[in-house]
């Protein structure tokens, strides 16, 4: 594992965790989530899977050519 | 790099933590000395699902390094759908009060994503090192 592929692992998970922690402290303060911000997460959740489902297609070896 | 972990488990952990006490608090509605209670089931819907997105980014990135295989990366996909389809429905149960399947969907969730958070920061993460940490991992029975 090169030390640039565990730095773009490290910045995608130390990216997200500050805004998880956010949203944990919400929930146990009793404050409840604005409508468009959970909407704005399922969103995001919905672009970052089709990355991965994009990547995933990308990483696959190509089917062989029909004749 | 060696704070990474648990930076990435703490929160996790911590919506883990705050399932188990909602649960406590449908008999315990409000504590008189101003500990965590928690009144909301939205914002633990949020953060379960920003905990499992978090997941599927450092998935993409992992099988875009080749420190997984898409094989892996499939089954990461399966798991973190079917960890979204447990959370979907446990908030939907919360919105008809049905909090005992909420909280049950909510809790069959949530152990996939420790187990995915922690074998995706393994170190070393090689193809083997995910496999033999992911090997008991299996998706949540969603109850309905």
């Amino acid at each position: 594992m090169t030390p640039a592929a565990i730095l773009e692992i490290l910045m995608g998970v130390l990216g997200a965790a500050p805004q998880l922690l956010a949203l944990f402290q919400q929930a146990t303060a009793g404050k409840p989530v604005a409508a468009a911000d959970v909407q704005a997460i399922l969103v995001q959740y919905g672009l970052d899977r089709l990355a991965l489902v994009d990547a995933i297609a990308k990483a696959d070896p190509a089917p062989p050519p029909t004749a | 790099m060696r704070n990474a972990l648990p930076r990435l488990l703490l929160p996790l952990l911590a919506v883990l933590t705050t399932s188990l006490a909602l649960e406590a608090c449908q008999t315990t509605p409000a504590t008189p000395g101003g500990t965590t209670t928690l009144q909301t089931f939205d914002a633990l819907y949020a953060s379960a699902v920003s905990a499992d997105d978090l997941v599927v980014r450092t998935a993409t990135q992992a099988l875009a390094s080749a420190l997984i295989t898409s094989t892996q990366a499939k089954r990461i996909l399966a798991i973190t759908d079917s960890v979204k389809a447990a959370l979907d429905a446990a908030n939907a149960a919360a919105q008809i009060g049905n909090l005992g399947i909420a909280n049950g969907n909510l809790a069959q969730a949530m152990g996939p994503i420790v187990i995915l958070s922690a074998c995706l920061t393994i170190k070393p993460l090689t193809v083997s090192t995910f496999d033999a940490c992911a090997a008991k991992l299996a998706p949540p029975a969603v109850q309905s």
